[in-house]
C-alpha cells in the first residue's frame, strides 16, 4: 500500500500531483512572491500583472495546480528576482535595473536573492545591492553574505534564504522515520539567537517529505514558504554546466559554463524497487529539486490557514513544474 | 601543517599514530541518543562512530599518552528544539572527559557553544560550508578557533580566508571522501543501498528537455549523451575509481597531495583525511602517503614534491586527467 504522505493519484509511479489542496481561506495575512532567475520572464510577467492580464498568474496556476484557486484569489504582490543556487547566475547591474523598474510599473514589491557566494561573488554582489532603494528586501542564503550585507547596506532587510535551512529533506526516504524531523532548521534554539542577532524578520523554508504542519512551525518572525518544488540538494559542481567546458576544467571547483541550465532541465527517474516510493525529481543546473506531494500541499495548506506563514513563494520560471 | 586523521575505536589510535597522524577526529553517538532520536542526527556520519563515552574516554587517555589532540564532530545538519537539551549533555560528558575540541557544523550551534565557555576548542565543521571570507571572520568573531573549509573550494579562495583570519586556524580536504554536492546544503541521507544509497550515486536515469519546449536536437543529444559519460567519469573517479586501492594498497579517490606545497604557502594549518567509516587499513596507507608528502614539503623542492605526489599511486593517468583533484589548480590537465 502506498504511504500515506505519496502522490494519491495515478501516473507512472504514482506521482501526479492532481488533487488540489484546500485553499487556506482563513489566511488573510497570505500573499503570494513570484521568484526569477533571468529578467525576461519577469518583465514578461510583470507587464502582464501591471496590465491587469495576469497571463503570467495563468502559467504559475498551471505549473502549480494546487495554489491555483490562491492564486485566483490573491494574485501575487512580490517579485523576487536572483537565483538562490548559484553565483554565476548573478544579474548584472543592467538586468537588476530592468527588473527593479518592471517590479515597480506592474506595482509589484520587489526583493532580490543572492546564492552562497564566494569572496569573488560578494564582490559583484555589493555592486548590485548598491543599486537598490532603501527597505528592499534581500534573500540570503550565506552567512558571509549576511554578515556583508547588514554591515555594509544596513537599509536594506535580510531575509534568511533556504539553503540556511537545514532540514534533512531526502525526497526517496520509504517513511518519515528515516527523516527524524523535528522542527525546520530555523527552529532551532542556537539560530535563533544568531538570526536575532543580524536583525533577521524572515526566513524562507522549505517543505519537507513527510511535513506534519508543526513542523513547519518555531521561528518567532515571519515565515515564507517554497512551493510546490523543494530542493533537495545543490553544489559547485554543475553537470549541465560542464556541456562545453574543455576536458581539462570538467567538474573542477569554480568551472565556468555557458548558463546551460537555463536552456535546459532533466526529469530524475528512478527504476522502481519494491516498497521504495521517490517523489518526482527534477534537475536544474546543480540543483535537485523535489515536487510536493498531495500530503505535502495539503500540509502546507494547513500552516498558511494557521497563519504560521504569510507568504508563499512560487517559481516563476525555471522548471516545469506542473502535473 | 598538521595532519588531522579520522578514528572509529580506540584502538586505532596507536597504529594510525605510528603512521604520522597528528591530531584525531571523531564522532559519539551514545546509544541513548541512537535510540531516541536515530544514528544520523548526533553528527553528519551514520557509521564510524564511537558507540558510548567509555570509548572516547579511553580513545582521549591514548591520544593524550601520546601528547596529541582529539575532536569530537558535532556536525549534524541542525539540531531541533527537541533535542537541543541533550546535545548539550553529551557535549558537556564529552568535555568532562577531557576531550581537546567539538567541531560543529552549524554557526548557531557555534555560537551557543562558544557562550557556555566550555574548556574545549572550537572548530567550525566543513559541514558549515564557509566558502568567504565574511563567513570565515563570522565565524572566528563566534568563537571558532578553527574553520575547516568545506571540499568544493579553490587555493585562490584558499589563500583568501586564511588571510581573513590571520588569528584563527584553517583546516582543508587533502585526501578521500569526495562528495558530488555541496554537503552542508546536501539535505539528502546515505540511505542503504537498496534504496539508491547517496542519491549523487543513484542511477537515475535523466530525460533532458528545453526548457522553450522546443525539442532537443540531434546536436543537443550528442552533446548531452557526451556530457552524461563525462559525469560518470568524474563519478566513477571521486567515488576512488570505483572504490579501488592500488596493489600496495594505497587508496585512489579525491586527492590534494600535490597541492600539499600550495596549501601551506596559503597559510592552511592543517590538512584532512576524511572518512572515519572507511576501513582502518585505508585510513593507515592514506596517512602513510599523506605524512611522506608533508615530510618532503617541509624541506624539499615545490616541483620534487609535486612529483613525488603524482608518482605514489603508480597511476599517472588517473592523476593526469584531474578528476581526483581537489585543487585542481595544480593538476597536470591544466598546466601541462
Amino acid at each position: 500500500m502506498m504511504d500515506e504522505h505519496r502522490f494519491e493519484q495515478g501516473g507512472p509511479r504514482g506521482q501526479r500531483p492532481g488533487t488540489p489542496a484546500p485553499v487556506p481561506t482563513g489566511a488573510a495575512a497570505v500573499h503570494c512572491a513570484v521568484s526569477f532567475s533571468e529578467v525576461e520572464p519577469l518583465v514578461r510577467f510583470a507587464a502582464s500583472v501591471g496590465a491587469g492580464a495576469p497571463d503570467g498568474t495563468a502559467g504559475l496556476a498551471a505549473s502549480a495546480p494546487e495554489w491555483a484557486a490562491l492564486l485566483a484569489a490573491r494574485p501575487p504582490l512580490r517579485i523576487q528576482f536572483g537565483n538562490e543556487f548559484c553565483q554565476r547566475l548573478l544579474p548584472s547591474i543592467a538586468a537588476l535595473e530592468r527588473a527593479l523598474g518592471a517590479a515597480s510599473a506592474a506595482g509589484l514589491a520587489f526583493g532580490l536573492v543572492l546564492p552562497m557566494l564566494t569572496d569573488a561573488g560578494i564582490e559583484r554582489a555589493e555592486r548590485l545591492l548598491g543599486r537598490l532603494p532603501p527597505d528592499t528586501e534581500v534573500t540570503v542564503n550565506d552567512w558571509g553574505v549576511l554578515r556583508r550585507l547588514t554591515r555594509g547596506f544596513p537599509a536594506l532587510r535580510a531575509t534568511a534564504g533556504r539553503l540556511l535551512c537545514r532540514m534533512l529533506k531526502e525526497p526517496r526516504a520509504p517513511s518519515a522515520a528515516y527523516l527524524h524531523l523535528g522542527g525546520h532548521g530555523f527552529a532551532t534554539p542556537g539560530l535563533q539567537t544568531l538570526l536575532e542577532r543580524f536583525g533577521i524578520e524572515r526566513v524562507e523554508v522549505d517543505v519537507p517529505p513527510f511535513v506534519q504542519a508543526g513542523d513547519l512551525r518555531g521561528f518567532s518572525g515571519q515565515l515564507s514558504v517554497h512551493a510546490p518544488l523543494g530542493f533537495a540538494t545543490t553544489g559547485r559542481i554543475c553537470r549541465i554546466g560542464n556541456l562545453r567546458c574543455s576536458a581539462a576544467r570538467q567538474f573542477a571547483t569554480g568551472h565556468t559554463c555557458a548558463r546551460e541550465c537555463l536552456s535546459y532541465w532533466s526529469e530524475l527517474s528512478i527504476a522502481r524497487r519494491a516498497g521504495s516510493e521517490s517523489l518526482r525529481l527534477l534537475q536544474r543546473g546543480n540543483t535537485i529539486f523535489y515536487r510536493h506531494s498531495v500530503p505535502m500541499a495539503r500540509a502546507l495548506a494547513a500552516v498558511l490557514a494557521a497563519g504560521a506563514a504569510d507568504r508563499l513563494v512560487l517559481p516563476g520560471e525555471g522548471l516545469p513544474c506542473g502535473s | 601543517m598538521r595532519l588531522v586523521v579520522p578514528i572509529a575505536a580506540p584502538e586505532e589510535v596507536a597504529p594510525l599514530s605510528r603512521a604520522g597522524a597528528d591530531e584525531f577526529y571523531c564522532g559519539l553517538v551514545p546509544p541513548a541518543w541512537a535510540q531516541r532520536f536515530g544514528r544520523s542526527t548526533l553528527n553528519r556520519r551514520m557509521g564510524g562512530n564511537l558507540p558510548s563515552v567509555e570509548d572516547l574516554a579511553r580513545t582521549v587517555e591514548s591520544v593524550h599518552a601520546l601528547g596529541k589532540t582529539v575532536s569530537v564532530a558535532f556536525n549534524a545538519q541542525s539540531y531541533p528544539a527537541d533535542r537541543w537539551d541533550e546535545l548539550l549533555k553529551v557535549i558537556e560528558r564529552v568535555a568532562a572527559l577531557g576531550a581537546d575540541a567539538l567541531i560543529v557544523g552549524e554557526l548557531g550551534v557555534l555560537a551557543a557553544l562558544a557562550a557556555q565557555r566550555l574548556p574545549l576548542r572550537l572548530h567550525l565543521s566543513s559541514v558549515a560550508s564557509c566558502h568567504n571570507s565574511e563567513m570565515a571572520q563570522l565565524a572566528a568573531e563566534l568563537g571558532a578557533v578553527r574553520v575547516i573549509l568545506p571540499r568544493h573550494v579553490t587555493l585562490r579562495e584558499i589563500r583568501g580566508m586564511c588571510r581573513a583570519i590571520p588569528g584563527t586556524q584553517v583546516e582543508v580536504f587533502l585526501l578521500n571522501d569526495g562528495c558530488v554536492f555541496e554537503e552542508g546544503s546536501c539535505h539528502t541521507l546515505h540511505l542503504p543501498g537498496a534504496l539508491g544509497g547517496p542519491i549523487c550515486l543513484e542511477r537515475f536515469q535523466s530525460q533532458y528537455h528545453r526548457r522553450d519546449g522546443q525539442a532537443l536536437a540531434e546536436t543537443d543529444c550528442e552533446a548531452l549523451r557526451a556530457n552524461e559519460e563525462a559525469w560518470d567519469r568524474w563519478l566513477w573517479h571521486v567515488f576512488a575509481c570505483g572504490f579501488s586501492v592500488t596493489t600496495e594498497g594505497l587508496p585512489h579517490g579525491p586527492c590534494g597531495l600535490c597541492a600539499i606545497s600550495q596549501l601551506g604557502r596559503a597559510g592552511v594549518a592543517a590538512v584532512k583525511i576524511a572518512g572515519r567509516d572507511s576501513r582502518l587499513e585505508r585510513r593507515l596507507k592514506s596517512v602513510e602517503m599523506a605524512r611522506a608528502v608533508l615530510d618532503r614539503a617541509a624541506t624539499g623542492d615545490e616541483r620534487q614534491v609535486q612529483e613525488f605526489a603524482r608518482a605514489l599511486r603508480g597511476k599517472p593517468d588517473r592523476c593526469a586527467c584531474g578528476f581526483m583533484c581537489y585543487y585542481r589548480e595544480v593538476s597536470p590537465s591544466l598546466n601541462g
